[in-house]
């Protein structure tokens, strides 16, 4: 017994509250019981049996009570970095204070020295937090100097002695910092830009920062979206209910059913050691990655979206079936929705949106919209993980994003030409260059180029016949052969741009930018190299379980908005005996997979 | 909908669960087949509450599996030469006629580091400046794209010189951290399933081959009609993986293993052939060479091709995926023989036994296993019987129980029973699993990012990691001198030149006086087992001999009477590691 509530309360690196655990839910469950006392004991309205909308008073005591539990579940997680999170709380209040006093007293100068400051200490933290290593790798690469990273505040932290109990030559990454302190910048700027009004209560600022349901993963929630329903009445219609449960246990299976289950049993090896599978697994653990990340994220975000609905708060849509996008652009409006709207909010228009290139104002609205979304794109890449990988993962998503719009805007006798340039180019290359990659590139090249003659041929056989009716049976199969296509193509490309993305991720920071590239070469040597297609069968079958999850999630994630809005309405709208039935089991599900035999090694090179 | 009745909601649902834990017993539920899993209340309260296993893999007897081996059956005899011709001796004889005879050692071997059995290789470590000294590592997918073998080759090759990454298949189906292969037939480049058709000793039933001729890498690509003919040939080309170039991506002499095929080196182009028979070619390249280019022609079976130096350590790396190495005995045992005693092979690893854990479930087979390996050892041993035996067992594994990693049951054992079979066949062992840090260790190893996701293969670091702990054990000198242990079934009496076992006395061995430059004939006397560099007028170049009378007769033609001193220097130094007579019969 006493271990159980060592679990849920004492901290321990190795066993953070995460809401995949049991004990995060016995966690839960009890800090709903606490809130729920503190939002009705004594509330009745006598006779009636109707409940009175809860003072003042009591949403204050259960801000400050959720403060204090996001609190403990952030000292559960991170431990003693717990202090950066109140630094930045306390920080940021004050500052946003002195932006508004000294906007009100039209003195803008002053305030951008303000917003410049809460930047600095927001962004020096996330950098030298994140970022230490892969700046002194950068700078030892570019200078041939041998820096290391020294830890200054473990060195604080031992009273100005390297020796003590704490660390000194390595960083740790408090968990969850790229979040929060995007939600205090966002909070900045827009005090500064008057969107919001600075928040008076530094405990209500606390709980906006701190909130333990998006606190380590997202989403990031902006000042104006949140602060406001601090004190708004609470309400929670039984529907509203019923669709918190659905997003949770959606959440679960996501994460442990789809995410967990493939990565354990297939991915994470073939990332871990891609030499030692052929390509056919290589390729196939990469599309498989595209399906776990989302389901991974996108799990987590819905758990999160869910308690927090439970709690009368909403935290907004992150993710809307991004794999249903039919150009990188329209991706990036569907994955990590609060993130995109952040980076274009924050950085994208600060830098000149589609009018200024480096603060030169520009005519050429589409260089300058191009230029810029590139730059946000590849600081966007930064933002997820601090190694090369990520910075080319963004520069690709921010290349794809404007080659899909030139070409968009191109002539169809253009665009052939050009695409059979591609196929040229790419097919000398495999022919004169020893490079396993090229044959990669020259299958993906000439796939493009049908599809692209076809339409080609298509557009061609239309202009003739100049057949712009009504739309007949025939258009309406074009046209769905065409997204189709379109959903296709941006797949295969967002799946290429995840070699780098996942190479990148899980490492150590000291060595993360050599060993990410490494994981991301082997692995496309291997598919354009060591393909073995008399293998395919085998491992489609010993791999039987992994196969099935794959198809069966991106089948489900493509199902059709309507279809998915109207099971998940008619789930909450289902009585509640039979949602704690359905709850029970998805958990019983859920725990068979958590338990499950882990797939044995199969070799089926030799 | 009022927050208090939610609090009932959750809290019911948890009550159902928990009445679940109550109904669902401890093994689980089966229904329909399918065992339907579910903890005890107990395992949610007490994390480190674990049901108690059902299997009894890794009870005590399974410890005791290999306790019926008969120690007198393969006791350990100590070295002791006597000197025979001490009363028949004269002024004018060079040498002395000694006798080498053995008597059965006291001492218990399990009290011994198992590194004593290591003599031969650390012997001739000493004469790695004059002759390569060769070590074979063979192993499962652990040891795959030169892993833990390239840290010891690097390691050792800074330490005692030589370069190449030693032996290497002629078609490169799984890829090393050390090399870039690639193959072509007449032109063409060939993908990991075409190119020559490969036969292997381990792997599935359908890539065997009835002759056995697998060669020294346990795999052979043949070259025939259907395949080339006439003029065709086959083009290899190999290059450093990656830069910065390890020491041992630079050789200067290419061995090509391989029976019938007369091999050309295209690039780099001032290269020459300096040793052709039907079974092997040697070429000779400029120092320092990188990437090259061979040219295979003929109809024949391709063992493999060594990239080397002539002095130094050669550490080849010889992964068989899923082999638990039992397949030594069904390889023709001449390839075998041939290649160690041509190439000096002092050190055979075997780092064999993780593809055995998951599958073995009963003691029977344990057993079986561990008696394979005894005749793998010693067949082996018979074919090399200078080298010194490593066997490494299996790494740390884990499997999933209830959700949680746990080292497979049978780790421990396999383990302790290999340690056991090397303390009974008087080989070297070193284990891998306690190097890690025992039970549990492979989940630690994962966490830090150095095995994979598997929990059975490391990574790159965690090869790296477990190759440098190999090295530093096998760093290695022991207190008071070698135990002379002789390996058994291997009984000889050599006569020993008595004249180089004193440095005084190494001058009367050269009969005639040098001139430089000037073409002499010498004769010398040498301890079996010696390989004699011969130095020609171009290069210092090295043949081995293989020595079969008491007393041999070679031919040294020097162009430079420094180097003769210095061959006959190092001579000395290993006649010192040779068994010095100290003892006499009546002891």
């Amino acid at each position: 017994m006493s271990s159980f509530f060592e679990h849920i309360f004492a901290f321990n690196s190795e066993s953070p509250l995460l809401f995949t655990q049991f004990y995060f839910w016995a966690f839960f469950a009890m800090v709903y019981a606490v809130f729920a006392i503190i939002m009705e004991a004594g509330a009745w309205k006598k006779g009636n049996n109707v409940l009175t909308q809860p003072s003042r008073t009591r949403l204050h005591m259960r801000n400050i009570f959720l403060m204090v539990v996001s609190w403990f579940f952030y000292y559960k997680t991170s431990g003693i970095f717990l202090l950066i999170l109140l630094f930045i709380t306390l920080s940021d209040w004050l500052i946003a204070k002195r932006i508004n006093d000294c906007q009100q007293r039209s003195r803008k100068s002053l305030a951008s020295i303000w917003l410049a400051i809460s930047i600095i200490i927001d962004l020096g933290l996330l950098c030298y937090f994140k970022y230490a290593y892969f700046f002194t790798n950068v700078i030892n690469d570019f200078l041939g100097t041998n820096f290391q990273v020294f830890d200054l505040f473990a060195y604080i932290g031992n009273g100005f002695s390297h020796q003590g109990c704490f660390i000194v030559d390595s960083i740790i990454l408090p968990v969850g910092i790229s979040f929060y302190i995007f939600q205090v910048i966002s909070y900045s700027i827009d005090v500064y830009r008057g969107h919001v009004k600075p928040v008076k209560n530094l405990l209500d600022f606390g709980f906006y920062v701190s909130f333990f349901p998006q606190l380590v993963a997202g989403p990031i929630v902006r000042a104006n979206e949140f602060i406001p329903q601090l004190y708004r009445p609470f309400r929670l219609s039984k529907r509203l209910v019923g669709l918190a449960i659905f997003w949770i246990l959606n959440g679960l299976i996501k994460k442990i059913v789809l995410s967990d289950y493939l990565a354990v049993n297939l991915i994470d090896r073939v990332f871990d050691n891609p030499l030692l599978f052929t390509g056919f697994e290589n390729l196939f653990a990469l599309f498989a990655y595209s399906l776990q990340v989302y389901a991974d994220f996108s799990g987590y975000t819905d758990i999160a979206i869910g308690i927090a609905m439970l709690m009368g708060f909403y935290l907004p849509q992150n993710f809307d079936s991004p794999y249903k996008a039919r150009n990188p652009q329209e991706f990036w409006r569907r994955w990590h929705m609060s993130l995109s709207r952040w980076l274009k909010s924050y950085l994208y228009i600060p830098l000149g949106g589609n009018r200024k290139i480096l603060g030169r104002p520009v005519k050429d609205k589409v260089r300058a919209g191009n230029f810029n979304s590139f730059i946000t794109m590849l600081i966007g890449g930064l933002w997820h993980g601090a190694s090369w990988n990520f910075v080319i993962w963004g520069a690709l998503n921010g290349a794809g994003m404007i080659v899909y719009k030139v070409w968009n805007r191109m002539n169809w006798h253009i665009k052939m030409s050009l695409i059979t340039a591609l196929l040229i180019a790419v097919y000398y290359l495999r022919v004169t260059q020893d490079m396993p990659a090229m044959n990669l590139f020259l299958i993906w090249v000439l796939a493009i180029w049908i599809g692209a003659l076809i339409q080609y041929l298509y557009w061609w056989y239309k202009n003739i016949k100049n057949s712009n009716k009504a739309a007949s049976l025939c258009t309406k199969i074009t046209s769905a052969l065409g997204t189709t296509w379109a959903i296709a193509q941006t797949f295969v490309f967002i799946t290429f741009t995840r070699l780098f993305f996942r190479s990148g991720s899980n490492l150590d920071p000291a060595t993360a930018n050599q060993e990410a590239w490494e994981t991301a070469k082997n692995m496309v040597n291997q598919i354009g190299g060591a393909w073995n297609s008399s293998i395919i069968p085998n491992f489609l079958w010993e791999y039987r379980y992994v196969v099935i999850l794959f198809a069966v999630g991106m089948l489900i994630h493509w199902l059709p908005t309507r279809i998915k809005r109207w099971y998940r309405v008619h789930f909450a709208l289902m009585p509640v005996w039979a949602m704690i039935l359905i709850a029970v089991l998805t958990i019983v599900v859920v725990y068979q997979f958590i338990t499950a035999d882990m797939q044995p090694f199969i070799y089926f090179q030799f | 909908m009022r927050p208090f009745k939610i609090t009932i909601y959750i809290w019911s649902t948890i009550a159902i669960l928990a009445v679940l834990c109550l109904l669902v017993p401890q093994n689980g539920w089966n229904i329909a087949g399918w065992n339907l899993r579910w903890p005890t209340i107990e395992e949610i309260l007490n994390n480190e509450a674990k049901s108690p296993k059902e299997e009894t893999i890794g009870d005590d007897s399974w410890y005791s599996l290999l306790d019926d081996f008969d120690e007198e059956d393969n006791k350990l005899y100590e070295y002791s030469t006597i000197v025979l011709s001490d009363s028949l001796a004269t002024t004018d004889s060079a040498s002395t006629t000694t006798k080498q005879i053995k008597k059965p050692i006291e001492i218990d071997p399990s009290k011994v580091d198992s590194r004593n059995f290591l003599a031969s290789f650390y012997q001739a470590l000493d004469s790695a400046h004059i002759m390569t000294v060769r070590v074979v590592h063979y192993g499962d997918s652990q040891i795959e794209e030169d892993r833990i073998t390239s840290i010891l080759r690097e390691m050792w090759q800074s330490q005692y010189g030589g370069g190449g990454v030693g032996l290497i298949p002629l078609h490169q189906t799984i890829p090393t951290v050390s090399l870039r292969q690639s193959i072509s037939i007449n032109g063409a480049t060939q993908s990991t399933q075409g190119g020559p058709k490969r036969y292997l000793a381990y792997g599935p039933s359908s890539m065997r081959l009835n002759s056995g001729l697998y060669g020294v890498m346990g795999q052979v690509a043949v070259m025939d009609n259907n395949l080339v003919s006439g003029s065709q040939n086959i083009t290899m080309n190999i290059s450093p993986f990656s830069s910065p170039y390890k020491s041992y991506n630079y050789f200067n002499r290419i061995r090509i293993v391989a029976d019938n095929i007369s091999a050309n080196v295209t690039k780099p182009q001032n290269s020459t052939i300096i040793s052709n028979t039907p079974h092997y070619t040697i070429v000779q390249v400029p120092d320092n060479t990188t990437h090259c280019t061979i040219e295979l022609v003929g109809q024949g079976n391709v063992y493999g091709i060594s990239l080397e130096t002539p002095t130094g350590i050669i550490v080849d790396n010889i992964p068989m995926r899923g082999s638990s190495g039992n397949i030594f005995s069904k390889i023709e045992q001449t390839a075998l023989t041939n290649f160690y005693q041509e190439t000096n092979t002092r050190l055979i690893i075997l780092q064999y036994g993780g593809n055995m854990i998951p599958g073995t479930t009963s003691q029977s087979g344990l057993k079986s296993y561990m008696e394979t390996l005894r005749k793998q050892i010693r067949h082996i041993r018979a074919c090399a019987p200078f080298a010194s035996i490593l066997f490494i067992g299996p790494s740390d594994m884990s499997k999933r129980v209830d959700g949680e990693m746990e080292t497979y049951p049978l780790v421990p054992v396999m383990d302790h029973l290999l340690a056991k079979l090397a303390e009974q066949e008087h080989i070297a062992y070193w284990s891998l699993f306690k190097a890690m840090g025992g039970e549990g260790s492979m989940v630690q190893w994962k966490n830090q990012g150095l095995a994979g996701s598997d929990y059975v293969h490391f990574t790159r670091a965690g090869a790296n990691k477990a190759g440098k702990m190999l090295y530093e054990w096998l760093d290695w000198k022991p207190d008071n001198g070698f135990i002379n242990f002789e390996v058994p079934n291997y009984e000889q009496t050599i006569t020993l030149p008595t004249t180089i076992l004193e440095p005084a006395n190494t001058a009367p061995l050269i009969t005639d006086t040098i001139i430089p430059t000037q073409t002499d004939t010498i004769d010398v006397n040498l301890p079996k087992d010696t390989i004699v560099p011969i130095v020609n007028d171009t290069t210092p170049t090295e043949v081995p001999i293989k020595i079969a009378s008491d007393t041999i007769t070679t031919t040294i033609i020097p162009n430079d009477s420094s180097e003769i001193e210095t061959i006959i220097d190092s001579l000395a130094i290993d006649s010192h590691t040779t068994p010095i007579p100290n003892d006499s019969i009546s002891k």
